[in-house]
């Protein structure tokens, strides 16, 4: 048996627009914060063409969870343990989603699109893409809980609050947490990090709700109070076009392959890291990060101190 | 019906904030401070590239350093409130024009970055600059 279950993104928008206005507020008094209207105006505009792609894209995603829930290995039903469960589950393949989203640049002609802004507020986390039908990752990635026996409904709503957890770390106006909470959970501070191009901080950070999950698999970074965030993509585009935010890595991804010498260069091109060549003559996040630590060796050396290695983090609040 | 309610009323929605947003300010638009602030910018941008002779536009809006390992020019351009950084070889300029007034005006091959105008005072350094950039080896 199956309930009816509101979509708590639908009901969280009005809050978004209150708390973006109290940030808006906010960076205008205190200056701890930016906002810059054409920015803000491609971010929303971004979200709202998310959700009218979310539209048809739900329609495609639901009839296919439901296809595929008769092939459930389990028959959980709705338990409250099983929404527990299901929110950490969900999370915990959020994760390896996302890492992937940053590893393998057919996801990340898709989730680039959030990374575009140079700006850090709550209107970068709206800042989402248009064309994630593209990428296909909920027909695989969504479709694990489902086939474990979660049901369809239960999936769908915990994914929801992942993404409605999601919006309030986009933030400069909180520093940190206390600490027991930034052991735990994810932060802005945990996710400015994640938003960072700076090289120590590049790729790092991916948790949705739970930082942990990056503490075990090797990914987490803290931030540092001797290294303020640059904000954006390696690259940084340098226009508010959405057209242009939401399709231009797909056209890169075109491109390459278009003039590729061989169907290996072709499907490195597609699905290899972000930065990859056949001549390794572009930098990859890996490449970017080894070059840096050399270079912080080297300075090290010729100092006699190796400050990479001592973390000065910013104070609990 | 209600789907174009719905999108309207987004689309106003969007619209207000983004007029609050202009009316309340809360951002300054970036100037470039001086060739160091450009040269800093593009080294921490582009771990690989190592700054030679430069120039920063009289109206601080852009920069352009020669950068000495490589046959690429780093261009630094404020745009909003932020700034955008390429390492530019030649093939990757689509046009490069000096004009009389002393500007120097690029535009750039299959890149999302916008045309750059340099204003470097004078005709003559913007002529110069214009044949650094043809002179750039492929």
């Amino acid at each position: 048996m199956d309930i009816e279950l509101v979509d708590p993104i639908m009901i969280a928008i009005p809050v978004f627009v209150i708390l973006v206005i109290a940030e808006l507020i906010y960076a205008r008094t205190t200056g701890k914060a930016s906002f810059e209207p054409k920015d803000s105006a491609a971010s929303l505009v971004m979200g709202l063409g998310n959700t009218v792609s979310g539209v048809v894209l739900g329609f495609i995603a639901a009839a296919w969870f439901l296809l595929i829930a008769r092939f459930g290995v389990l028959n959980i039903g709705y338990v409250w343990w099983a929404w527990i469960l299901c929110f950490v589950a969900d999370d915990f393949i959020y994760y390896w989603s996302h890492r992937w989203a940053h590893t393998v640049r057919w996801f990340w002609a898709d989730h680039v699109v959030h990374h575009s802004s140079q700006h850090y507020n709550l209107t970068t986390a709206l800042r989402q893409p248009w064309f994630s039908v593209f990428t296909l990752k909920f027909m695989w990635l969504g479709s694990i809980l489902i086939l474990i026996g979660f049901p369809p409904g239960m999936v769908a709503f915990v994914g929801g609050l992942n993404l409605i957890y999601q919006f309030w770390i986009h933030t400069e106006a909180i520093g940190k947490m206390p600490r027991w909470f930034e052991a735990v959970m994810n932060t802005p501070s945990h996710h400015r990090v994640h938003h960072a191009t700076n090289p120590r901080y590049l790729d790092r950070n991916y948790a949705g709700v739970f930082i942990v999950w990056d503490k075990m698999f090797g990914t987490f970074e803290e931030e540092r109070a001797d290294e303020a965030c640059r904000y954006g993509i390696v690259r940084n585009l340098g226009t508010y076009n959405p057209l242009v935010i939401s399709l231009h890595e797909w056209w890169g991804i075109a491109k390459d392959v278009a003039g590729s010498k061989s169907p290996k260069d072709a499907l490195g091109y597609i699905f290899a890291p972000p930065g990859w060549s056949p001549d390794g003559s572009r930098l990859t996040s890996k490449k970017i990060k080894a070059l840096w630590a050399e270079r912080q060796a080297a300075g090290a050396d010729d100092t006699g101190a190796n400050n990479a290695e001592e973390p000065a983090p910013v104070p609990a609040e | 019906m209600t789907t174009l309610y719905i999108l309207l009323g987004s689309g106003i929605a969007i619209s207000l904030l983004v007029a609050l947003n202009v009316w309340l300010g809360g951002w300054t638009p970036s100037r470039i401070g001086s060739l160091e602030v450009a040269i800093a910018r593009l080294q921490d941008d582009h771990l690989v590239f190592t700054p030679g002779e430069g120039l920063l536009a009289r109206d601080s809006l852009s920069a352009l350093v020669l950068d000495t390992q490589s046959p690429r020019i780093g261009v630094v351009a404020a745009r909003g409130a932020g700034f955008v950084t390429r390492l530019v070889p030649r093939d990757g300029f689509k046009s490069v024009e000096a004009r009389d007034d002393g500007s120097l005006s690029l535009t750039f091959r299959g890149d999302t970055m916008r045309p750059v105008t340099v204003d470097t005072g004078d005709a003559q350094t913007a002529h110069d600059w214009a044949a650094r950039i043809e002179a750039l080896e492929t």
